[in-house]
């Protein structure tokens, strides 16, 4: 009996039966849609601090006690920008678009279950039902990028929807594994099912759908698409404010279904020892989410053939591989015992290293030796960073030392022993220097001077060229200003600066700076 | 069983009626005048990292689109089949594996003779 | 709980009609590929009030999924697409023909004897599929591997068109 249900019969006997049917999955609407809202902003703070130490540097920690608040930010933010429409585009399809990529995002939830009972609607198709409304989202794809009437959204569209059906096939094709095990769509009957979790009875299936279901909703290794340095934005170039808001919310929300769905058939859902259902499931669904944001800042991206070709070369005929096998052995052991689970790790172990043969990508062969222990190195590396002490610095804060040959942004110009010969501003390639001197006492004396640092390259052939070692290189480095006559230094402001002078051009000097921040070791060593 | 599925039509009405309501949010905040309106036209002229478009907008495709489309309904069907026998197949037993046997190497001639013709390459 | 059906039905069979006409009768022919997907969509939201919950997930999943796509792939393909259908001196004779059409099917559908089952089918609806068309006996089995010979027609169709000589 599901909760719904139960809330139906107990309110029966206060209102009409229809307003009993109705009340029921709108309260539960609610309740399910702020927790989903709540868990993907928890999903964005923590991928975000995660992948910052995954990659050795502090994630955002200013919006709040620890950077907690900051996609509370993020939403504030996204809701007060102002709404671009591109000129010429579609008006109603770019406004729908990004509807239609988010409603099927938010459907998924209806079918999971978070605990015994616990289900919005236990459908008897359950994970059909999951992917047959994944593939509404394709065509909020389609909509976004028609709609900007920008020819490269249109291109990533395009690219974008060949890519997500390319990787829908060996998605659904891995699940028929786990179906062939437990013999019912429903989800409820799917972890019911699971006395040994579905992760060790089908190791090649779960590998299939999460690498599949990783591409789906394009994340990286597989973003090409949509990633900054790639296509900018990709299918949501043209869209600005809250309309943006929902893509980047849709897309965490998806990923939150998708590790929710992992969660439900390979690992085994609800169940487990001491702490309550609900508690588990959110510990498998947000383990799911770390490993999927682990592999994120891990990998290098796919090229658009590499992309292709791993998915109808190797997922599609593996999965296809996986479910004979799997079949057989329904066949003959038609109660799947445990002991199965030792052969099917064996034969997933073997087919990954032996298709590996197979595959050529571009006329490349993807050696599994090669491949497969780079990963693997990959993520060892990233899991070590995690306990290493961060690299970058709070900024304004605390500071780097930079390095002692330093070509900082100032000169710094010693009053006394300069003479006046002016090599400094014959030698400066771009002639920023401008020096005026006059007939002092004890020869020339500097009356003005000026240098433009707005435009100096620091290139230190004045430090070089001064015959009185007057000039050197400065480890400033904090010199941006609002204006540009600001970045033009006076002589004033020369003799009063406080003097920080770097060793470049002058190694006798280098023993009495500080060393560098970035270069030293870690603290304990590699 | 249908009350089920009307669950889940009163959940599409209220997730779209979600999805409305944040899109509709900054037109309200428009009325406050926290959210800006201030059209240009530079502002809504197409990106295309800061140029002027090069061009026509709409660009004749690869056929290699259409080929992926085709080959997605083709295996899609055979999805459609394989779910009904994968539940079932505790009753269906020999008889129902080498059917779908017989169907699967059917179409994994297609798939191969595909893969041979290397029309799988993404050019 | 009736009436609650009766009223999903004729919302469902109002917006698959308007649609169905939005389709046929749009210039712009990306807005009438969506309305095409709305259609199916609605069509399969009339197979869940019939309880085939299975074919509505079908119908979706291939329809909207696969076949949406197709098209509107096609739509990309062509050129000028903003112009829409240009009309031609054919107007007449397929307005003709669209209404003797129309005429023959309303005649079957009104002078044919429906049998009417009262009882939901078993459920759960797949596995009850999955024995009509697979078993042995009162199987569709031919059928499904003759299915297979037209899917392999249609990719080798495709790998022709796509291949480079």
């Amino acid at each position: 009996m599901g909760i719904l249900e139960q809330f139906e019969q107990w309110l029966v006997n206060y209102w009409p039966s229809w307003a009993a049917y109705l009340v029921p999955p709108l309260v539960a609407f609610a309740i399910l849609s702020t927790f989903i809202l709540v868990v993907v902003m928890a999903f964005i703070y923590i991928e975000r601090r995660g992948i910052g130490r995954f990659q050795v540097r502090l994630g955002p920690n200013r919006a709040g006690p620890f950077g907690v608040l900051q996609p509370v930010a993020d939403a504030i933010k996204v809701l007060i920008k102002e709404d671009i429409i591109p000129a010429k585009g579609d008006r109603w399809v770019h406004w729908l678009a990004p509807i239609i990529a988010f409603i099927p995002a938010l459907m998924i939830f209806a079918v999971i279950p978070f605990g015994h009972g616990a289900i919005f609607a236990d459908l008897n198709i359950g994970i059909l039902y999951i992917i047959a409304i994944s593939s509404l989202g394709i065509i909020g794809v389609f909509m976004a990028g028609w709609g900007s009437n920008n020819k490269y959204s249109l291109v990533s569209a395009m690219r974008t929807v060949a890519q997500m059906i390319s990787y829908e096939i060996p998605l659904v094709l891995s699940i028929i594994g786990v179906l062939i095990i437990t013999g019912s769509l429903s989800m409820v009957s799917i972890v019911e099912g699971q006395h040994v979790p579905f992760l060790l009875l089908q190791p090649l299936g779960f590998l299939i759908f999460f690498l599949a279901a990783a591409a789906e909703i394009n994340r990286t290794p597989f973003d090409l698409l949509e990633a900054e340095s790639e296509i900018v934005a990709g299918y949501h170039i043209e869209y600005s404010g809250m309309k943006f808001g929902l893509f980047y919310l849709g897309e965490y929300t998806h990923a939150f279904a998708i590790s929710a769905i992992v969660a439900i058939l390979f690992l085994g859902g609800w169940s487990g020892p001491f702490l309550p259902p609900a508690l588990w499931f959110l510990i498998k669904v947000f383990s799911v989410f770390i490993v999927l944001f682990w592999l994120r800042s891990t990998l290098p991206r796919l090229r658009v053939d590499q992309l292709m070709g791993f998915a109808w070369k190797c997922l599609f005929p593996l999965a296809l591989i996986n479910i004979f096998i799997t079949g057989i052995e329904a066949i003959i052991w038609p109660n799947f015992p445990w002991q199965l689970l030792i052969l099917n790790i064996l034969i997933a172990a073997l087919l990954i290293v032996l298709w590996s043969g197979f595959f050529r990508v571009a006329g490349e062969r993807v050696s599994f030796e090669r491949y497969g222990r780079g990963i693997a190195k990959g993520l060892a590396l990233t899991f070590r960073h995690l306990f290493r002490h961060p690299i970058t610095v709070q900024y304004p804060e605390q500071r780097l030392t930079p390095s002692r040959r330093f070509r900082g942004n100032l000169l710094v110009w010693d009053v006394e022993r300069c003479n006046g010969c002016r090599a400094c501003a014959r030698m400066c390639p771009i002639s920023i220097i401008d020096i005026e001197t006059a007939r002092g006492d004890k020869g020339l004396v500097v009356e003005r001077l000026e240098i433009d640092f707005g435009r100096c390259m620091f290139c230190g052939l004045c430090v070089e060229a001064c015959p009185v070692e007057a000039l050197f290189m400065s480890r400033d480095y904090e010199k941006a200003s609002y204006r540009r006559e600001l970045l033009v230094m006076k002589k004033e402001q020369f003799v009063a600066a406080e003097k920080r002078p770097s060793a470049y051009a002058y190694p006798e000097l280098e023993a009495e700076m500080p060393p560098q921040t970035l270069l030293a070791p870690p603290k304990g060593g590699r | 069983m249908l009350e089920n599925f009307g669950y889940i039509g009163i959940f599409l009405i209220a997730a779209l009626g979600f999805a409305i309501s944040t899109i509709t949010l900054p037109i309200l905040l428009r009325r406050f005048h926290i959210v800006p309106k201030k059209p240009n036209p530079v502002k809504s002229s197409t990106y295309e990292c800061g140029m002027d478009t090069v061009g026509k907008s709409r660009v004749q495709f690869n056929f290699r689109y259409y080929f992926y489309a085709l080959l997605f309904v083709v295996f899609d069907i055979q999805v459609v089949f394989l779910y009904p026998w994968a539940v079932a197949l505790g009753e269906l037993k020999l008889f129902g594996f080498l059917e779908m046997l017989a169907f699967f190497s059917i179409l994994i001639v297609g798939f191969l003779y595909a893969w041979r013709k290397g029309v799988l390459e993404w050019k | 709980m009736e009436t609650g059906i009766a009223i999903s039905f004729w919302i469902l069979a109002a917006v698959t009609i308007a649609s169905a006409l939005a389709v046929v009768l749009f210039r712009n022919i990306f807005h009438a590929a969506l309305f095409l997907v709305l259609c199916f969509f609605t069509i399969a939201g009339i197979f869940v009030i019939l309880s085939a919950d299975f074919l509505a997930a079908a119908q979706v999943l291939i329809y909207v999924g696969a076949i949406a796509v197709l098209i509107i792939f096609a739509i990309m393909l062509t050129r000028e697409t903003q112009r829409g259908s240009p009309s031609g001196r054919l107007r007449l004779p397929a307005l003709m023909v669209g209404l003797l059409f129309l005429a023959t099917m309303v005649f079957i559908v009104v002078s044919t004897d429906w049998q009417v089952i009262t009882e939901i089918p078993d459920q759960p609806t797949t596995s009850a599929i999955a024995q009509a068309l697979f078993s042995g006996e009162e199987g569709f089995v031919l059928p499904f591997e003759i299915a297979a010979a037209l899917l392999l027609a249609a990719i080798i169709g495709a790998i022709v068109l796509v291949r480079e000589r």
